[in-house]
């Protein structure tokens, strides 16, 4: 599990999967990016601007996945920045904050953002955060985990600060993206993940926003 | 002037949670006739303002609270070592935040400070004990009443004899109808001296006249004008949207820096990002000018401290609410002034931003075509990396006094400073990894560029090197750009 957690730079992986993480502002992305990748949380967190990045490779199945996960700005206003990212993305981790009942209304509006912007098979994790502040609880379990299966996302709640199921959410997302990519295993360009059939690393889309246009060596068509 | 600073604020922050907790409001007591006014609960819609008035522990923070000072509410207190602590200015201890029913220094209090060399921390041994009326330490200029009426005061308590920036001050005393603003611009380049430094930035941004004649009467008005449109806009119903990121995003600012932490700064934050934002609906609110503003409010609380202190460790509390009322104003208006210049960065699409980065990404190519090159083929875009640099003016790459040394050469470059010459600045910045850069790829480029901590031993010197590289690629490339493109 603890693989590669400070400086995960490392060629030795199979799958190469990204994600997103979106919601509103102050819901605790960062710090659940922080705590799956380097095992940290910082309380005296500033805001996000514009995107951040960070990385973590694990096994499922035997296999090595990275994940490449890209750290959205919350406000409305870094939407056209912060949308370019979603080009390309296999996962999406669309966060609330269970203790505030406006960011887990403002779900559907990310969902919808998804739709718009993102590829049409990606897979979307609902995650409502702070589950350590239950005492202040403004969402019930019930009520978010029935939104998910109706619309179909994966669901977990997790505490950044305690870490509670913060390993389990993203591997639940990853392990979904490589069931599905490796179902799809000889028609995924549209997952934009792709298993190479030769030995090596796989690097399965680029990082950038025009990732479409670019044509070189980290791009595998 | 004083009726018009009588503001009453909410004092019952840590008695709710931090998800609802009590928004801050504000308005004025006109006078005391109108207190019916005062019980309405104008502009927020939050339960708990619904209650009746006589629950609201409310405190009013005015001139007159000097009275409130060192007697009644603070006696029981100061039995404790612990209160004895707080008599210094600047404490250490990790106590701060109880808000603002502690005693503050007001004007009887003695400046002492020349007497420690190091302010940060005021030592045990000076205190005065418990039984007796403890005389406060205070860091606050002695004549601070008469530089809030004219900035240039702050002059008369300088030793002009050996002081190292002799010709500012020289210049600053000039005894000529205006200022030749030319030459205090090319000493701003340079850096100014701490205490100064609020008195120039005001000049170079045009907030305070040259002409002396006019000082103290624009000063008066502009910071009415202030109170007044606090009031208008604070008696209206509140734009949700923006009042909430701003709420959510004060208490994120500076996490770093104690000064921060204080509920007063806090509420002094909120209501001036508000008002900007009120009245610059093509941007509104957006993350990152709560960072601007905060260099601005640093160098003028500054303005009012001796030299020594170090306004980062400031306890407000201490202060005289009219310096914290008139440095609101003043910092509202001076970043009003900067973010004038870059307004086209914080509208929608945030063009600027897109611009600055287009023109980073063309200057690397012309001063560092293997960086570039580099960049490119690693498919690292110049956005991913550089947005930050220019949505935040590097604040959140470089320590706060760095940036406010960055700062002098801006507003002396001003109004070009925090676009045009910002550019050239994120560049040499770039250009400081180019050599680590070029043996990455593309993760760890974009981790590399995106952790602050490569900047933590960074001094005076670096920041000075990088606004003379930039300085130099400006005289360069400036006029350059069409046909070299």
């Amino acid at each position: 599990m603890a693989d590669n957690m400070a400086e995960d730079y490392s060629y030795d992986y199979e799958y190469l999967f990204k994600i997103v993480l979106i919601g509103d502002s102050s819901v605790g992305k960062s710090n659940l990016l922080s705590r799956f990748t380097r095992d940290e949380f910082n309380l005296e967190s500033r805001a996000t601007i514009g995107v951040e990045f960070a990385t973590r490779t694990i096994d499922i199945d035997g296999k090595r996945v990275k994940a490449q996960i890209w750290d959205t700005a919350g406000q409305e206003r870094y939407r056209a920045i912060t949308a370019a990212y979603y080009r390309g993305a296999v996962g999406a981790l669309v966060v609330y904050d269970i203790s505030n009942s406006e960011s887990y209304e403002s779900v559907s509006r990310w969902l919808r953002e998804m739709k718009d912007h993102a590829d049409a098979n990606i897979i979307i994790e609902l995650v409502g955060n702070k589950s350590d502040l239950d005492h202040l609880r403004a969402v019930p379990t019930e009520e978010a985990k029935n939104f998910a299966t109706e619309n179909r996302l994966l669901f977990t709640e997790t505490s950044a600060l305690n870490a509670e199921n913060v390993e389990l959410s993203f591997h639940q997302l990853l392990k979904s993206i490589y069931e599905m990519v490796s179902k799809h295993r000889f028609d995924m360009d549209d997952y934009g993940a792709q298993k190479q059939s030769t030995s090596g690393p796989t690097i399965t889309l680029t990082p950038t926003p025009k990732d479409q246009k670019v044509s070189n060596g980290s791009n595998c068509c | 002037m004083s009726q018009v600073n009588d503001y009453v604020f909410s004092t019952e922050e840590s008695s709710y949670p931090p998800n609802q907790r009590s928004l801050p409001f504000f308005f004025k007591n006109l006078n005391n006739s109108s207190h019916s006014q005062s019980d309405k609960i104008i502009g927020a819609s939050y339960s708990h303002f619904d209650r009746p008035s006589g629950s609201r522990s409310r405190t009013s923070i005015s001139p007159e609270r000097t009275s409130i000072g060192s007697v009644g509410s603070l006696s029981p207190r100061l039995k404790t070592s612990k209160a004895l602590k707080r008599l210094s200015v600047f404490d250490d201890d990790d106590d701060w935040d109880d808000g603002i029913e502690e005693e503050f220094l007001g004007k009887e209090t003695k400046s002492l400070g020349k007497l420690y060399p190091d302010l940060e921390y005021v030592k045990p041994e000076f205190q005065q004990p418990s039984t007796a009326p403890a005389r406060p330490v205070s860091l606050i200029r002695e004549n601070y009443k008469d530089i809030l009426e004219d900035p240039f005061v702050i002059l008369n308590g300088l030793d002009l004899q050996d002081y190292k920036h002799h010709k500012l001050t020289e210049l600053l005393n000039a005894d000529s109808e205006s200022l030749d603003l030319n030459e205090l611009k090319k000493q701003s380049w340079k850096g100014l001296p701490t205490e100064l430094r609020g008195l120039v930035w005001q000049l170079l941004l045009g907030y305070i006249p040259s002409n002396p004649s006019r000082r103290q009467s624009v000063l008066q008005r502009k910071r009415k004008e202030y109170n007044d449109t606090i009031e208008q806009i604070f008696n209206k119903s509140k734009d949700q949207i923006i009042w909430h990121q701003i709420i959510i995003d004060v208490p994120r600012t500076n996490p770093s820096i104690k000064l921060y932490s204080y509920p007063v700064i806090q509420r002094l934050l909120e209501r001036l990002l508000y008002v900007w934002a009120i009245r610059h609906p093509a941007s509104g609110y957006v993350q990152g000018i709560n960072d601007l503003a905060t260099p601005i409010l640093q160098v003028f609380l500054q303005s009012y401290l001796v030299a020594q202190a170090n306004v980062a460790n400031l306890d407000p509390d201490k202060l005289d609410v009219e310096i914290l009322n008139h440095v609101e104003a003043d910092t509202f208006w001076c970043l009003t002034k900067i973010l004038d210049t870059i307004q086209d960065n914080y509208i929608h699409e945030q063009p600027g931003i897109m611009r600055q980065v287009e023109s980073l990404a063309n200057l690397t190519l012309r001063i560092d075509e293997k960086l570039y090159t580099h960049i490119k083929e690693q498919n690292l875009e110049f956005l991913q990396f550089s947005f930050r640099w220019m949505n935040c003016m590097l604040m959140r790459e470089l320590k706060m006094d760095l940036i406010v040394r960055m700062w002098d050469t801006y507003i002396s470059e001003f109004p070009k400073g925090f676009n045009e010459f910002h550019v050239y600045v994120c560049c040499a910045f770039l250009m400081k990894f180019s050599e680590e850069l070029k043996e990455m790829e593309f993760q760890e480029m974009i981790m590399y560029l995106q952790d602050t901590s490569k900047t933590e031993n960074w001094d005076e010197t670096d920041v000075e090197m990088l606004l003379s590289e930039a300085y130099i690629w400006q005289t360069l490339y400036r006029n350059a750009t069409a046909h070299l493109k």
